[in-house]
């Protein structure tokens, strides 16, 4: 079981990394951005699903690139 | 398969970000470089790959880059392998000489009286310069790159070496030797965290060089590195290979840099208490 010290520790400790990332990123929450954000990930998908190649390209690894660059 | 993945990183995605705090954040942060960028994407594929607006083969779409490093997987790695252990071993070798040089230098009136006119005279000189020599002086091209990109990195960290010792205050020196420090204490407790903050600006300064100094001197020399890997696609004239080593090598200096900003925060973490 954790004491009281540690405990406070602890909050401590998160509370200077909360502080830390909110300053290292300090642009606030838009959620039109971020659903813009998202369209603009979804729409290069689907873009690149849609219109033909002028060249064989497999495209199956840019595919994979657009999701976890979403994550 | 992938529609599913997708649909459902989405969902995870959506409720994490208003669930999550941190999420939020660098969510909060990225979206608008993000929708840029995918905005960016789509753009490029369509004037490369798509509609060739943009002529085919020297501009192509980051689809096909990706498709290319899939396919050259197996000696791109062996490339990346090749030129990040050669910049390792250069890099720490032109670092511990200007770190050491730096240090004397700023330390002792004596060492530098001698040995400054030599670091201004030779340290100026570009590493590129000493090209054509080293390739006739060193018994082999590995060891003839590895002194051309620490010849690139030891001039500018010791001259910021130098300028981090002179500028601490005597103070410190004076405190220090009425605390009974021996020289070698003086060094290791005033004279080196003293110079640090400089000692690392004159590391960050050389990184850029030593980077360009690595893909030259592989052009010339190497066998295999992405230098070498660049240099062979253009001879054989396929421009795809030159962009895939180029991300890679975006890659591979970003987290380089990373890796030397995290260095620097935990060696000068005595900076952000003071704070």
């Amino acid at each position: 079981m954790l004491d009281a010290v540690t405990l406070s520790k602890k909050q401590r400790s998160k509370a200077v990394k909360q502080d830390k990332a909110e300053t290292k990123y300090w642009k606030p929450w838009r959620t039109s951005w971020n659903i813009l954000s998202l369209a603009a990930v979804i729409a290069a998908y689907v873009e690149n699903q849609l219109v033909p190649s002028q060249e064989l390209v497999n495209n199956g690894v840019y595919k994979w690139f657009l999701i976890a660059y979403f994550i | 398969m992938v529609s599913d993945c997708l649909l459902y990183l989405v969902a995870v995605y959506a409720i994490g970000a208003v669930v999550h705090g941190r999420i939020r954040v660098y969510g909060g942060h990225f979206a608008q470089l993000n929708a840029v960028l995918g905005l960016l994407l789509i753009g490029q594929d369509l004037l490369t790959e798509k509609f060739a607006v943009i002529k085919l083969p020297f501009f192509v779409s980051f689809a096909q880059i990706l498709d290319q490093i899939k396919t050259d997987q197996k000696l791109l790695i062996e490339s990346t392998w090749s030129s990040l252990g050669l910049w390792l071993i250069s890099f720490i070798i032109g670092t511990l000489i200007g770190v050491v040089l730096g240090l004397f230098m700023g330390r002792y009136r004596q060492f530098n009286y001698w040995s400054f006119p030599f670091l201004k005279v030779i340290g100026i000189i570009p590493a590129a310069a000493w090209m054509p020599l080293t390739m006739v002086i060193f018994p082999t091209s590995y060891m003839a790159e590895i002194f051309l990109i620490a010849f690139a990195v030891w001039f500018p960290v010791a001259f910021m070496t130098i300028g981090g010792v002179q500028s601490i205050s005597t103070d410190y020196f004076e405190s220090a030797k009425t605390l009974g420090f021996s020289e070698f204490q003086i060094l290791r407790k005033v004279v080196i965290p003293g110079a640090l903050p400089n000692i690392f600006i004159g590391i960050f300064t050389a990184m850029g060089l030593s980077f360009t100094m690595l893909v030259i001197s592989e052009m010339i020399g190497a066998k295999v590195g992405l230098g070498w890997y660049i240099n062979w696609a253009k001879g054989v004239g396929n421009y795809t290979q030159v962009y895939a080593a180029i991300v890679i090598m975006a890659v591979l200096f970003s987290v380089i840099f990373s890796f030397l900003n995290k260095l620097q925060e935990y060696a000068l973490r005595w900076r952000q208490r003071s704070n």
